[in-house]
């Protein structure tokens, strides 16, 4: 008995051996398959997301009315602080090539829908419904009309995800604008980011402007991360830290641009 | 016509499966109550490690944890094992504990996202090379254990109507 008792027992064993073999191989082979599947998955998403979009507006017609009123008023305003904005931009045009400076160019981008968000409450991403086929590749930044949003992670061959500000493996080099105070702007699950890494004595006020300092070779100089809004002392008591607000509204945006040059 | 019934019924299921999934990852997002959001798919691997026999429980739950992992963007996928670990659990446990009851069903939720979250820290503080903030883990593990405990009800009435139907 005891004989058969141990057979049993060494059979069980190298079932259990295989099968977590298999496990194991199935963990490292799933990622290659996401590709296809989310290709496939892409028509359903596109489908749930216009739904979800169509009822938002049916849900919140009341309250797009009363924004559509503001916006009309505000885009009026614009029109006008616009007009004189060109006016000073051709005049600093002038006075550039009067100093022979190298014009900046402007971002050659792509517009894509967000069809998809995270999975769960451990990352903040977002899937979008252009991928390698439209040019789009790992690494590049992701911004809206408002400004930095993130940068793309995972690429198939129509859709991809993007890694999203408030991403724990998010880190972009940013500075203050008004003070040039540069620190590490990083996510934190949650809807603002934190800003860390700036000197004790560092000039850092709530309402300030943080943009991308350019070191991070992958983020351009100038793209508006957000404002501030709470400054604090690290534990450390040896540097301070600043709670920045996105200029974008992360949990519900719905169109971003990629910058692909 | 009864074999061609059940198993249209299985497909059925299947996408069910699917369909959750993908609620997971859109509609659920305005849902979000202090950032965290109810993980429906892993209330789903405790409703099938209690009702279904264990081979049939170990094969949903590698199908789930590939649908968590298809959305996700870890270079490996740890759901995979991590669910075949929950659902074998589970599957023990509801063979020693009478879970008719959907209270004892919630907390098998509880334990199973507490676990699972807890797991899910310490990788991604491994991945990340660095130290997670405590008050973000607190507030996902605990927030997010009670939310899907809080919601499982819902997915263990659709559960019941669509087998007992």
């Amino acid at each position: 008995v005891n004989l058969h008792l141990n057979k049993f027992k060494k059979r069980q064993l190298i079932n259990f051996f295989y099968f977590s073999l298999f496990i194991f191989i199935l963990s490292l082979i799933i990622p290659a398959f996401r590709s296809p599947v989310l290709f496939i998955l892409r028509f359903p998403l596109k489908i749930l997301t216009f739904l979800g979009h169509e009822a938002n507006g049916i849900i919140f017609y009341h309250l797009n009315m009363v924004q559509k009123e503001k916006l009309t008023k505000e885009v009026e305003f614009l029109k006008q602080k616009l007009v004189n904005l060109e006016e000073v931009s051709s005049e600093n045009k002038r006075l550039k090539k009067l100093l022979s400076l190298k014009e900046e160019t402007s971002y050659k981008v792509i517009a894509a829908k967000v069809i998809g968000r995270s999975v769960d409450s451990w990352s903040s991403q977002i899937i979008i419904d252009k991928g390698s086929s439209q040019g789009i590749k790992e690494g590049l930044v992701v911004i809206s009309y408002a400004g930095l949003v993130g940068r793309i992670k995972e690429v198939s061959l129509s859709t991809a995800k993007v890694m999203l500000l408030n991403d724990l493996n998010m880190a972009v080099a940013a500075m203050v604008q008004r003070s040039r105070q540069e620190g590490l702007v990083s996510g934190t699950l949650s809807p603002n980011l934190i800003m860390r890494y700036l000197p004790k004595d560092s000039d850092v006020k709530i309402s300030d402007t943080v943009i991308t300092s350019g070191l991070t070779p992958l983020y351009p100089k100038g793209l508006l991360i957000g404002t501030v809004v709470q400054i604090g002392e690290e534990f450390s008591g040896l540097s301070r830290y600043c709670i920045i607000k996105p200029a974008v509204n992360l949990s519900s945006i719905e169109e971003v641009l990629i910058i692909i040059s | 016509l009864i074999c061609l019934e059940k198993k249209l019924k299985k497909i059925l299921f299947l996408l069910i499966l699917v369909i959750v999934a993908l609620f997971q990852i859109t509609y659920l997002e305005s849902l979000r109550i202090f950032n965290v959001k109810p993980d429906l798919i892993l209330v789903l691997l405790v409703l099938v490690s209690i009702y279904f026999d264990f081979k049939k429980a170990l094969v949903l739950s590698i199908f789930l944890g590939f649908l968590k992992d298809l959305f996700g963007v870890d270079k490996i996928a740890l759901n995979i094992p991590l669910f075949v670990l929950w659902s074998y659990l589970v599957f023990k446990l509801s063979r020693k504990i009478i879970v008719e009851k959907n209270f004892i069903k919630a907390l098998f939720v509880f334990l199973i996202n507490f676990l699972h979250n807890i797991i899910r820290y310490f990788i991604i503080s491994f991945l990340i090379k660095d130290q997670i903030p405590i008050f973000i883990f607190l507030r996902i593990l605990i927030l997010e254990s009670f939310y899907t405990t809080l919601v499982s009800p819902l997915l263990f009435m659709g559960f019941k109507t669509f087998f007992y139907k």
